[in-house]
C-alpha cells in the first residue's frame, strides 16, 4: 500500500507534465497561466445520442462536465429517424439534429459544401468560440471542421481510433484527415500511441497534439459489496464480437484456459458477426456450462455484469485507448489484456496483466493473473480509478487546450491556403482549390444573409437537479 | 528487432509506447507448450503489400490512360500499339463520373430537405428516443455523485427558464 503513493504520482503527473512541456514554450511571458476564459463550444460529430458507443459517451460527459465549468456546450450532430430538430438534454446540453441523412454506418455523405450554410447558422446564433470535433471517421466533423476554419473559428479536433498505413481505406482516410487537420488550431489523442498514430497519418506537427485520455465514470462503476465468493474464478468478456476485437483470439484462449484451471469459468457479454465462432467453440469443446453467452449487454447492465466476475479479460487488435478495461478496473477487476495500441499506457502494472495478442501468451497471462488474484483489493482499486481517470479531469485538461487554442495567433487565407498546398504534389492543389470555394461560397452567403440578420439564441442558466426536484413535488402540491 | 505487432511506417518516429514495461515472466511447469504453433515473423504484413501493389497500379494505370487519351494515333501506330478502345471513351467516362457526382449531390441534398419535419412537426420536440430524466436521489452526503444519465428536458421546462425567468 505504502508503495503505491509513488506510482500514483508518476503516472498522473506523466500525463499532466507532457501536456504542460508542449505547451509552456508558446506561452507569451506577459500571460497569466490561470488566464482561463469562458468558452462557448460546438461538439460536432456524427456520433451521439440516441446511437452508443465511445465516442458518444465521450462527448456527453465532457459535455456535462465543461457545463459545470462554467463554459456554454452545444452538440451538431445528423438526424437519428425521427429525432430531428432541436433538443435540451441534460445539464441545458443543447443538440442540434440536423436533417442530414445517415449514408453508411452512420455516416453522413461527403458533400464538401452541403453543410456550410447550416453550420454557419449555428455558429453565429450560439455565438461559438471553439469548434471541437470528433472522430476522424465522421464526415459530419471533417466538414464542419473545414468550414469552421473558413470562417476564422478556433478548431480542436480530438481523435478516438487508431488506423493503419496500408490499406485502401487507412490511405484515403489519412489523406482526408491530412486535407482537415492541415490548418486545425490544437488535437487532442485518447493515448500517446493514438497521438503517435495521428501525428504519422496527418502530419500534424506533434506540439499541437495534447494527450487527454479518456475516463470512466467511476460513481457508476463501483466493485460488488460481496465479491462472488468460493473457489469458482470467473472471467468477464465485454466487447462487440468482431474481427478487430480480437475474437478469433478468445476462441483458441477459451478452451485452453478451461483444460488448465476446472475451476474456471467465462461469461461473454455483446454481439456481433464473430459470435458464431464463439458459440462453435462452445459446441466442439463441449463447454456450454463453462462459458454462458449473453449477447447484446446494454450499457447500463454492464456494471451488473463485471461485478460477477474476477478477471476481465479484452483480446483487442488495436485500440487507441480501451474504456472497457476502465470500466473493469473501476469495478475492482483485475485486467488481463492484449499489449496493442494505447492500452499499456491505460493502467498501472498491479492492474492489469499484459500479453502479446497469440493465444500462447494470453494463456500464460490469464494464468499469471489467477495466480495474482489473492492479492487484489477491489475496494482499493476502485479508489485509485476515481483519482487516476475522472471526467472532470478530463475536461479542466480540455479546457487547457481550448486556451491554447485561443492563444493561437489568426491567420489570413493565404496563410491558410499555403498549408494546404503542402499536402501533397496533386492532392495540395486540389485541397487549394476546395478550400478557395469554400472561401468564395461562404461570402455569397454573407451577401445573401448577413451575420448581422441572424437572430442569437439568448442564454440561461439551468437550475441544479436538486432544485428541479423540488419544483417538481411543489407542483404535485 | 522491432515488435513484429508495431505500426510499421516509412517515417520512422520516437515512440513513446516502446517503453519496455516488465515483460509477463510467470512460467508454469505444467504448461505444455507444443499446444500452440509459434507463428513466426516472415516478412511484410500482406496489408502493406496490398498498398504497395495498389500504389504501383495507380501510377500505371494513370500513364496509360494518359498515353491513351493524349498520345497521337501515328505515335501509338509506331511503336505497334494498332488496337485500343475508342478515344471517344476517354472523353466519355470522366464526364459521365462527374455528372453521376453532381447529381448525386443534389439529390442527397434535395433528399435531405424533404425528410426535414415541418416546424410544427412533433418530431421537432418529441420522438421514441426521447428520455425522462431520472429522479435521481439528491443525497449531497455521498462522497462522488454520478454524473447525470443522458435526458431530455421538455420543451415546456426549457420555454419558462429561457423566456419567463423562472427560476
Amino acid at each position: 500500500m505504502h508503495n503505491d503513493r509513488p506510482d500514483l504520482y508518476i503516472c498522473t503527473d506523466h500525463l499532466l507534465v507532457y501536456s504542460i512541456k508542449h505547451m509552456t514554450p508558446s506561452v507569451c511571458e506577459g500571460d497569466m497561466m490561470d488566464d482561463s476564459q469562458k468558452h462557448r463550444i460546438l461538439m460536432v460529430s456524427d456520433f451521439f445520442y440516441p446511437n452508443f458507443g465511445g465516442v458518444e459517451n465521450h462527448i456527453y460527459y465532457l459535455s456535462q462536465c465543461l457545463l459545470k465549468l462554467g463554459h456554454k456546450v452545444v452538440v451538431a450532430t445528423h438526424a437519428y429517424g425521427n429525432r430531428s430538430g432541436v433538443r435540451y438534454m441534460t445539464g441545458g446540453l443543447k443538440v442540434y439534429y440536423i436533417p442530414w441523412s445517415p449514408f453508411v454506418m452512420q455516416n453522413t455523405l461527403p458533400t464538401f459544401y452541403g453543410l456550410l450554410p447550416i453550420i454557419r447558422t449555428i455558429l453565429i446564433r450560439e455565438r461559438i468560440t471553439v469548434v471541437h470535433g470528433h472522430q476522424a471517421f465522421s464526415t459530419f466533423c471533417h466538414e464542419a471542421l473545414m468550414h469552421a476554419r473558413t470562417m476564422g473559428y478556433k478548431v480542436v479536433f480530438t481523435d478516438h481510433s487508431l488506423y493503419g498505413f496500408a490499406d485502401v481505406g487507412s490511405i484515403h482516410m489519412n489523406k482526408v484527415l491530412q486535407f482537415t487537420l492541415a490548418d486545425v488550431s490544437q488535437a487532442i489523442c485518447v493515448s500517446h500511441t493514438s497521438k503517435e498514430n495521428t501525428v504519422l497519418r496527418s502530419g500534424l506537427p506533434p506540439e499541437k497534439v495534447f494527450v487527454v485520455p479518456n475516463a470512466v465514470d467511476t460513481a457508476i462503476f463501483k466493485p460488488a459489496v460481496d465479491r462472488p465468493s468460493g473457489s469458482e474464478i470467473v472471467i468477464v468478456v465485454i466487447s462487440r464480437l468482431v474481427y478487430r476485437k480480437g475474437v478469433d483470439l478468445l476462441v483458441e484462449v477459451i478452451p485452453e484456459v478451461c483444460r488448465l484451471h476446472p475451476n474456471v469459468r467465462f461469461i461473454i457479454g455483446g454481439d456481433g458477426p464473430k459470435r458464431v465462432r464463439l458459440e462453435e467453440m462452445r459446441e466442439k469443446h463441449s463447454l456450454q456450462d463453462r462459458v454462458e453467452m449473453l449477447g447484446a449487454v446494454q450499457h447500463v447492465q454492464v456494471r451488473s455484469v463485471l461485478i460477477s466476475g474476477h478477471i476481465f479479460l479484452n483480446s483487442s487488435l488495436t485500440e487507441a485507448f480501451c474504456i472497457a478495461i476502465l470500466e473493469a478496473a473501476s469495478c475492482g477487476l483485475l485486467t488481463v489484456s492484449t499489449r496493442v495500441g494505447g492500452v499499456p499506457e491505460v493502467l498501472p502494472d498491479e492492474m492489469i496483466v499484459l500479453a502479446e495478442p497469440d493465444p500462447g501468451d494470453m494463456v500464460h497471462a490469464i494464468q499469471k493473473a489467477i495466480s495474482m488474484l489473492p492479492k487484489i483489493d477491489p475496494q482499493a482499486m476502485h479508489n485509485r480509478m476515481r483519482e487516476l481517470y475522472n471526467w472532470h479531469d478530463v475536461a479542466k485538461r480540455t479546457e487547457i487546450v481550448y486556451d491554447r487554442a485561443f492563444k493561437c495567433s489568426n491567420q489570413n487565407l493565404l496563410e491558410r491556403l499555403s498549408r494546404y498546398l503542402f499536402c501533397g504534389a496533386w492532392a495540395g492543389k486540389l485541397f487549394f482549390l476546395v478550400m478557395i470555394v469554400g472561401f468564395l461560397l461562404w461570402q455569397l452567403l454573407e451577401l445573401w444573409q448577413p451575420a448581422d440578420d441572424i437572430e442569437e439564441v439568448p442564454d440561461f442558466t439551468l437550475p441544479c437537479s436538486c432544485d428541479e426536484e423540488m419544483l417538481e413535488k411543489n407542483s404535485v402540491k | 528487432m522491432e515488435s513484429p505487432h508495431s505500426v510499421n511506417s516509412p517515417r520512422r518516429t520516437l515512440s513513446l509506447s516502446k517503453k519496455q514495461r516488465a515483460t509477463v515472466s510467470f512460467f508454469d511447469p505444467d504448461d505444455i507448450t507444443s499446444g500452440f504453433g509459434l507463428s513466426g515473423d516472415h516478412g511484410p504484413k500482406p496489408s502493406e503489400v496490398y498498398g504497395f501493389v495498389g500504389s504501383i497500379t495507380t501510377v500505371v494505370a494513370t500513364v496509360i490512360f494518359l498515353v491513351w487519351a493524349y498520345a497521337p494515333e501515328s505515335w501509338l501506330q509506331s511503336v505497334g500499339i494498332s488496337y485500343y478502345p475508342s478515344r471517344y471513351w476517354a472523353l466519355a467516362v470522366p464526364t459521365y463520373v462527374m455528372v453521376t457526382i453532381v447529381l448525386v449531390l443534389g439529390f442527397y441534398i434535395g433528399l435531405n430537405f424533404i425528410s426535414t419535419p415541418s416546424p410544427a412537426s412533433l418530431n421537432t420536440v418529441f420522438d421514441e428516443f426521447s428520455r425522462d430524466p431520472l429522479s435521481l436521489e439528491c443525497s449531497l452526503e455521498e462522497d462522488e455523485k454520478p454524473i447525470e444519465p443522458i435526458s431530455d428536458i421538455g420543451i415546456g421546462r426549457i420555454n419558462d427558464i429561457m423566456f419567463n425567468n423562472a427560476t
